[in-house]
């Protein structure tokens, strides 16, 4: 609940920028037919400083790159979370399929860990929607350096400033792209997935309930693991569910299992 | 970093002062001159380029005029010619009465009507009027408009540009000196505009200070990446498979009870008895949100 109102809220906080671009341009200079790419506009973010010295640039490029920080934050947000997808996806798979673990130093039949913990049809679309979501957001607000000069060329130093410009249009850009991507992100967190392992939520504990392998599986880290009802070795009269390298069968709905 | 990088380029806008110029069809030279070292723009584009006090990549601006209005008292009797107050166009072409709708002959000798004298026709000093007659096709005045000179100062226009032509009007009010005396308020149309090309104009520069920032930066993780990757003996990444085959290898018993327990589940009974844990397995669906950790759900908090 909390992250379905955490992504409402962004929404909300989308559509006010969405609002205040249309109120700013109402007439003036940010008018619709001023609307231009990047730092071709010529808008000022009005509580910009306007001087040109090094605290007013050290200003305006704090003003100006405040949001890439924020943007960077997000970024590691939504790469957590599709981690963490990844790793939900992983973990369940293991109840239906046998598999060799992914690990990081792999010996015999296990599997190398992905790049980045991510497998690439993940990691690459993300790497790229970041950097066009960042480069974007430079088109967006940036910092610009004004020279006035008189009609023969020569700079007006007392009329020269620098000041952190913005676009109108780049920022619409950014905002819908940035949209699309929370709604993209939404529409997988809401799909539903069959439980065939009981979901771990990076939980040690639950991990290690679900390691207790039968005596005889000897070194089953090494092979390809499923998990599932154990043989029952010790002829216990609750059965078993673990991961392990021998056969399994399916846990049978409404039985308790150890 | 991230405040740095996007300002160790940045661009530079030059904001030229400029004036206005108006080209004299007389000067064929200066003329000459102009059109080969100008870019000359439609009316709607240099109207749009001169809309403030400074301008980007343009430095001075030429205007051409292509249509005069003005209003003439026209004595026919006699035929003695003299220029009158004339009229502004209250939305460009349309209060100007064409030479179709000036009736002929006129009821009284002594008519005032607008008049567009079209420049490209007539040379300044040396203009002329045609008057067409409706009643007798063919017939033509031609009215000589002698000592007639449009004289526009270069220093006094008011800048932006947007100010003296508007987007809805191509007209503008400007001084006429006939007979060695100022008229004030004729009406001019505008027509195209030559502007001056600058040689120092906007551009893209590097910000060395922000630059050695990133730069340092830069190297710092490239430092602390060959340290680690180099020198560290902790396994650089732990994955799920490295928990699970770490448990594997060395089972906790305490946690024997739990093989079908979620986590929450795992926290609600962790202080029962061994049989009272035991849950019954249901088969069920639950969404990916359903499934996220307290450090994913923090992490979006914040973010």
């Amino acid at each position: 609940m909390l992250t379905n109102h955490i992504i409402i809220t962004k929404h909300r906080f989308l559509a006010g920028i969405l609002v205040l671009l249309i109120l700013d341009n109402k007439d003036g200079p940010g008018s619709f037919s001023d609307w231009a790419w990047g730092s071709a506009s010529r808008k000022n973010l009005p509580i910009a400083r306007q001087s040109f010295d090094a605290k007013g640039i050290l200003f305006n490029t704090l003003l100006a790159n405040f949001p890439q920080v924020l943007l960077s934050l997000a970024y590691f947000a939504l790469n957590r979370l599709c981690t963490s997808m990844c790793f939900i996806r992983e973990w369940n798979d293991h109840g239906l399929e046998r598999k060799a673990l992914r690990v990081a130093s792999p010996i015999a039949q296990q599997r190398r860990a992905h790049f980045l913990q991510l497998p690439y049809r993940w990691s690459i679309p993300l790497t790229g929607m970041s950097g066009v979501l960042h480069w974007l957001l430079s088109q967006s607000t940036f910092l610009v350096r004004l020279d006035m000069r008189d009609a023969d060329g020569n700079i007006k130093e007392d009329e020269s400033r620098s000041t952190c410009g913005y676009s109108s249009l780049s920022l619409l850009v950014f905002a819908l792209s940035f949209l699309g991507i929370l709604a993209v992100v939404y529409g997988m967190q809401i799909r539903s997935l069959q439980i065939y392992v009981p979901p771990a939520e990076h939980c040690s504990l639950v991990i290690s309930a679900a390691c207790h392998p039968p005596p005889g599986d000897i070194n089953p880290q090494f092979k390809p693991v499923r998990w599932g009802v154990v043989r029952n070795e010790l002829g216990r009269a609750t059965k078993h569910c673990s991961f392990t390298s021998e056969n399994i069968s399916k846990p049978k709905e409404g039985v308790m299992y150890l | 970093m991230s405040i740095s990088y996007n300002s160790a380029v940045f661009s530079v806008r030059t904001g030229q002062d400029y004036s206005i110029r108006f080209l004299n069809k007389t000067d064929a030279a200066g003329l000459e001159r102009i059109f080969s070292s100008t870019t000359r723009l439609p009316l709607k584009s240099w109207q749009s380029l001169y809309n403030s006090q400074d301008v980007p990549d343009a430095g001075d601006l030429w205007i051409t005029v292509d249509g005069l209005s003005f209003t003439a008292s026209i004595d026919f009797s006699n035929h003695t010619w003299t220029l009158g107050l004339p009229v502004l166009p209250a939305d460009g072409t349309q209060s100007v009465v064409p030479w179709d709708e000036i009736s002929w002959p006129p009821e009284t000798h002594q008519v005032m009507m607008p008049i567009i004298l079209k420049w490209d026709n007539n040379q300044s000093g040396q203009g002329s009027l045609e008057l067409k007659d409706q009643t007798l096709p063919g017939k033509r005045f031609v009215v000589p408009l002698e000592n007639y000179t449009t004289s526009m100062p270069i220093f006094d226009w008011p800048k932006p540009v947007s100010i003296i032509a508007s987007d809805q009007s191509t007209w503008m009010k400007h001084f006429v000196m006939y007979n060695e005396s100022w008229m004030n308020g004729n009406v001019t149309r505008l027509g195209d505009g030559y502007s001056t090309p600058l040689t120092n104009g906007s551009s893209i520069q590097l910000a060395i200070p922000f630059m050695l920032i990133v730069v340092i930066c830069n190297a710092l993780k490239v430092i602390a990446m060959f340290f680690t990757l180099r020198w560290s003996t902790l396994p650089h990444l732990v994955t799920q498979g490295d928990a699970i085959s770490s448990f594997l290898e060395h089972s906790d018993a305490s946690t024997l009870s739990y093989g079908t327990l979620d986590r929450a589940t795992i926290v609600g009974v962790s202080d029962l008895p061994v049989s009272k844990r035991l849950r019954p397995w249901k088969v069920e669906s639950r969404t990916y949100f359903a499934m996220l950790s307290v450090w994913t759900t923090t992490a979006l908090l914040f973010s």
